[in-house]
């Protein structure tokens, strides 16, 4: 008998011994793949070096670089922002005293959705859940004593991620930094934003554009820069499994690369400038599987469907998030431990960088002291706790190697399903993609309610006495009309005929097919504002009509 | 009940859609009408003759959007179509919505069944006043 067959031996015999007990009852992870009671050598595929291989090499199951945090820890990176640039700065400045690595900046409504904080569209919402930019005055301000070449920022934006590009690279000029060494991440994703997130403005073709456009113009110009973050973190907050999550993320960004290499731009040149961006919730090994697979799968199809060979290319990076619908508004700090969970399961997971939300944020923006303690979980993380200590530590669990595959199997089904509805885009545009993330959004809340979905604190052991927590962050009402009258003085201030020509420039080279950012940052350089530039290409484009889903 | 389901803003949109499939199942007729303006949520509720107009607020102030909506219904001779709130409402913007003449406001918490249950006593209200009319 040999070792392998004496295992399964040994494992009949305890299944049997049980047999006489209570069976135990099946179990799966939230994403529905089932999970045995136990796992043992025969449940793991052999080929250590193709399925495994070290780390920083293909296909980079165990980590994308070669010294993981053993040579630099993840980036702890909180998004924050609310109110006018002077009060962001101010937190910013406030989270890297306190030992933050790189900035992340959250921008309200209208920045995002394009609409200056004077439009009507943008009333109730000028610096509400994020800063409000309006000209390149406003991120001068942003940035003020922050310097670009010192700090990496990245900005959760997309519909409006050029413009905010161009104006970045602006503030790094003004400061005397040279744009081939800043560096950050613009999300930069309209796919996900369609389904899950909905700061679209413009329809799906001229959005393609723009964001090849960024790709191509960060290819060449800003080798430190990622123009873009492919999200999936929408997808699964919106309701979706991990597996949905992972799987629509990678259609995303095959999509995005088809989409580049149609202009005949070669795989290699863009491919090590893309990343990733995940939520993380507390379904610990669940999560871990996720990532290990996605790098595995990323590196597969990325070589030998797209043909890249430079292992930059090959390399899946990503950030995540810790919270958002893992967070519960009943017994707040709760959300403490659930962010832990989940921080722990990025390291274990291999990020690269991490936003662990705040436990006020289930229904509230984090005061001073909860941002604080949000930013010390990970610094408890990387400092006590030992996760960080080895390389890829959860490497080798029957467990844990099992599941990876039977996760990437899993994501593999999920893509080919999207296939079948003729790719990422069409799968968009039909309202496809919606319906199955609604689908699943719905039977989670029906099994929540029913208690079979177990949420500590709100369906079970909830203490009835607990009061429900207020919000204590306070939005400023003075706030809108104090961000207008900045926004009144640059226009009176700047060079209105030097705008006009930006504009008209822009228009027509919205029209044609050349790449916009030259055009865009000439824009922002004459402090054209974010309405005015988004204004020009709405009309040139039109607007996205969402597909009426139920 | 037909019930016009509408937001303030397209993101953070997964109890929207929570709330629409509920409302369905428990036998009601559900419109999406997306994010919109108030004045456009008072033309599509005429439009579509919607009998309630489920709002779920988000980001905004409420009470400034709602008493847009509750004015653009009055203009639109829709006064009698009840408005209901879901969202988070800071203990301040209760009673300012209960001014307004809001029906009903769901914070997060809310099951579906207490939801559809509400829907249920709107429609039950409006066939008792609709036959009482009628006699």
């Amino acid at each position: 008998m040999d070792e392998r067959e004496r295992i399964e031996a040994a494992t009949a015999r305890w299944a049997q011994a049980l047999a006489g007990a209570k069976p135990l009852a099946p179990e799966a992870l939230p994403c529905g793949i089932p999970v045995e009671p136990l796992y043992t050598p025969a449940d793991v595929e052999g080929g250590y070096l193709e399925r495994l291989g070290v780390p920083g090499e293909y296909p980079f199951t165990r980590g994308v670089y070669p010294t993981m945090y053993r040579g630099r820890p993840w980036t702890i990176r909180q998004y924050a922002g609310f109110g006018t640039a002077e009060e962001s700065n101010r937190r910013y400045r406030y989270l890297l005293e306190h030992g933050q690595t790189g900035l992340s900046v959250a921008l309200d409504l209208p920045t995002q959705c394009g609409y200056d904080s004077d439009d009507p569209m943008a009333e109730a919402e000028v610096g509400r859940v994020g800063v409000a930019i309006d000209t390149l005055r406003d991120m001068e301000i942003l940035f003020d004593g922050l310097p670009l070449d010192r700090v990496s920022t990245s900005f959760t934006i997309n519909g409006t991620a050029a413009i905010l590009l161009a104006m970045y690279v602006a503030v790094a000029e003004a400061q005397g930094v040279a744009p081939a060494r800043i560096a950050g991440t613009i999300q930069n994703d309209i796919l996900k934003e369609y389904v899950a997130r909905g700061t679209w403005i413009f329809p799906v073709e001229p959005s393609l554009r723009l964001i090849a456009d960024t790709i191509e113009f960060c290819a060449e110009r800003l080798p430190r820069f990622n123009p873009i973050s492919i999200a999936g973190a929408h997808f699964r907050d919106a309701g979706g499994t991990a597996v949905q999550e992972a799987a629509y993320t990678l259609a995303d960004a095959f999509a995005y690369v088809e989409t580049v290499r149609a202009r005949g731009i070669e795989v290699d040149r863009f491919a090590p400038q893309l990343s990733f961006f995940f939520y993380t919730y507390t379904d610990v090994f669940e999560e871990v599987a996720k990532y290990r697979a996605m790098r595995r799968l990323w590196a597969r199809v990325m070589r030998d469907r797209f043909g890249a060979r430079r292992p930059e290319s090959l390399m899946f990076r990503f950030g995540n998030v810790c919270g958002g619908h893992s967070l519960t508004r009943e017994e707040p700090l709760n959300n403490i431990a659930r962010v832990t969970l989940g921080a722990l399961a990025s390291v274990l997971g291999g990020t690269q960088s991490m936003f662990t939300a705040a436990w006020d944020e289930a229904y509230a923006i984090p005061t001073e002291e909860s941002a604080r303690t949000a930013l010390r979980i990970q610094q408890i993380l990387l400092h006590e706790s030992g996760a960080a200590r080895t390389i890829d530590p959860l490497a080798g669990s029957y467990y844990v190697e099992a599941l990876t595959e039977r996760m990437e199997r899993a994501i593999e089904a999920e893509l080919l399903r999207v296939d079948a509805q003729g790719g990422m885009v069409r799968a968009v545009e039909t309202g496809w993609v919606q319906r199955e993330i609604h689908r699943e959004a719905y039977r989670q809340e029906r099994e929540r309610q029913a208690g079979t979905r177990v949420v500590v604190g709100v369906n079970r052991f909830r203490d009835k006495r607990a009061a429900p927590p207020v919000a204590m962050h306070r939005a400023d009402p003075a706030l809108a009309a104090r961000q207008a009258a900045r926004l009144d003085q640059v226009r009176r201030t700047r060079d209105g005929a030097r705008v006009a020509q930006a504009l008209a420039a822009l228009r027509e080279g919205a029209t044609g097919k050349d790449n916009l950012m030259p055009l865009l940052l000439d824009a922002v350089r004459a402090c054209a504002s974010v309405g005015e530039i988004a204004g020009v290409l709405r009309e040139v484009w039109g607007v996205f009509r969402e597909p009426a889903v139920v | 009940m037909r019930v016009l389901l509408v937001q303030d803003s397209t993101g953070h949109s997964t109890g929207y859609h929570v709330v629409a499939r509920g409302l369905r199942d428990a036998g009601h007729e559900v419109i999406l009408g997306g994010a919109l303006l108030p004045r456009e949520i008072a033309r599509l509720a005429g439009e579509e003759g919607a009998e309630a107009i489920g709002y779920r607020i988000m980001d905004a102030a409420p009470a400034i959007l709602v008493g847009r909506l509750v004015a653009e219904l009055g203009r639109a001779g829709l006064a009698d179509v009840p408005v209901i709130v879901g969202g988070i409402v800071s203990d301040e913007d209760r009673p300012r919505l209960a001014a307004l003449g809001v029906a009903g406001v769901f914070q997060p918490g809310a099951t579906l069944e207490s939801i559809g249950a509400f829907f249920g006593g709107l429609a039950a209200a409006r066939e008792r006043r609709d036959a009482g009319s009628r006699r």
